[in-house]
């Protein structure tokens, strides 16, 4: 254990001070950041990507169209309790249907 | 309400002042009921059903659709009527979540179904199937420039909505043409124009495996699906034309028949294809979270109903 020394003041100058030692990269951390970079560079290269794509081909509907998204059943088939009702049990039949 | 009533010993009756004109088309035989006095609109009837098969078979070789599965890979320009077809049967499957599945003829063909039926070898070897992988997602639609991509591989069977659209066209078009009141039936698919005179409806009457049921409608449109036609044997199974996208094999369900009532006849066909697929508790589930009222026929015999019915 040592003395305790009061620092001295002394004013700074261009010349007198000290330069900040440079900074020296180690390999490992070096990679190690552009292996970051890389990754967030390629997430976004991506998510553009899947904006145009999607844009484009999945959300269009008078465009290009694939079939990748589901609609719900009454988009297609109407409301429920839109259609008539039918009826059952009598009458006279007109034709004869059956499976084909 | 259901019951069962026995086949007529004649033909049934046509409505007073009415006729019916009869051809063959799709693979079945087309009825037309209108007002005798315009029997030149079933002329035009008969005209557009021809139009559609001609476009619309597989089993012709220079169809519009064959030499579009001829060409899976590329983009190909098609007719409108082959593209609308096209997008009704691709909604149809988005809304069925890919339980009706227009891309299933590579399968059906494997299945032995790779002719018309009328030339189909009724017996042969057993075959492998396997689940589809719903190939429909990847059908690529250009509404500008009216072209069809499909995926490589892919093939596509319109089977009953083709027939289910023309049926709806084709009322349409006596619509068009003035007719008042119609009905046009294609082989288990149906739809209406009007009320024949003096009914509130009109009625059919639905095969079942015994007898009859008397169904009607004043609206839209009926069909019906099932597994007692268009069947045949590999490798000692009885194999139908109604896939499950599931299994890629015939549905093996609960169901023998299923027919909906829906605002068009090809929501109609629709809704009997999947209930009958999914069976009677699935397909009950289906069709009443769609509004679709439906006869099942069990293969027991035994008919129940599903959604609203209205007792006669």
């Amino acid at each position: 254990m040592g003395n305790p020394q009061t620092p001295q003041h002394r004013p700074h100058t261009a010349r007198s001070r000290p330069r900040k030692p440079e900074k020296v990269e180690h390999p490992h951390v070096l990679a190690r950041r552009l292996k970051r970079f890389a990754v967030v560079a390629a997430a976004a290269a991506f998510g553009l990507t899947w904006g145009l794509v999607s844009q484009n081909v999945v959300g269009a509907t008078n465009a290009t169209t694939t079939q990748r998204a589901t609609i719900p059943g009454s988009e297609y088939f109407g409301s429920a309790g839109s259609q008539s009702i039918p009826l059952i049990g009598g009458g006279v039949p007109v034709v004869r249907t059956g499976a084909s | 309400m259901t019951l069962v009533h026995p086949a007529p010993a004649g033909t049934y009756p046509t409505p007073a002042g009415f006729a019916r004109h009869t051809f063959p088309t799709m693979g079945c035989e087309c009825t037309v009921i209108l007002p005798a006095s315009r029997l030149d609109a079933a002329l035009e009837v008969e005209a557009l059903f021809a139009e559609w098969h001609e476009a619309l078979s597989r089993f012709i070789p220079d169809s519009e659709l064959a030499q579009l599965n001829a060409h899976a890979g590329t983009s190909v320009p098609v007719s409108r009527l082959l593209f609308s077809v096209l997008e009704e049967a691709l909604r149809a499957a988005k809304a069925t979540g890919g339980l009706f599945d227009p891309t299933m003829e590579p399968t059906i063909r494997e299945l032995g179904y790779d002719r018309t039926f009328a030339e189909l070898d009724p017996v042969g070897a057993p075959v492998r199937t396997h689940p589809s992988a719903g190939p429909w997602r990847h059908v690529v639609l250009d509404r500008s420039a009216q072209t069809v991509e499909l995926p490589i591989g892919a093939g596509i069977d319109l089977g009953g909505i083709a027939k289910g659209m023309a049926v709806d066209a084709a009322v349409k078009l006596l619509g068009s043409r003035g007719v008042a009141s119609a009905m046009v039936e294609a082989g288990g698919d149906l739809a209406v124009l009007g009320l024949p005179p003096g009914q509130d409806a009109w009625w059919v009457a639905v095969d079942g495996l015994v007898g009859h049921q008397h169904v009607a409608i004043t609206s839209g449109g009926l069909a019906t699906s099932g597994v007692a036609r268009r069947s045949w044997q590999r490798g000692g199974q009885v194999c139908h034309h109604l896939i499950d996208p599931r299994t890629g094999d015939s549905a093996r369900s609960d169901l023998w028949s299923v027919t909906a009532a829906a605002g068009t006849c090809a929501q109609a066909e629709v809704a009997a294809k999947v209930a009958l697929i999914e069976g009677r508790d699935a397909g009950s589930a289906f069709l009443n979270g769609i509004g679709i009222s439906a006869l099942f026929v069990e293969h027991d015999g035994g008919a129940s109903t599903v959604g609203l019915w209205e007792a006669a």
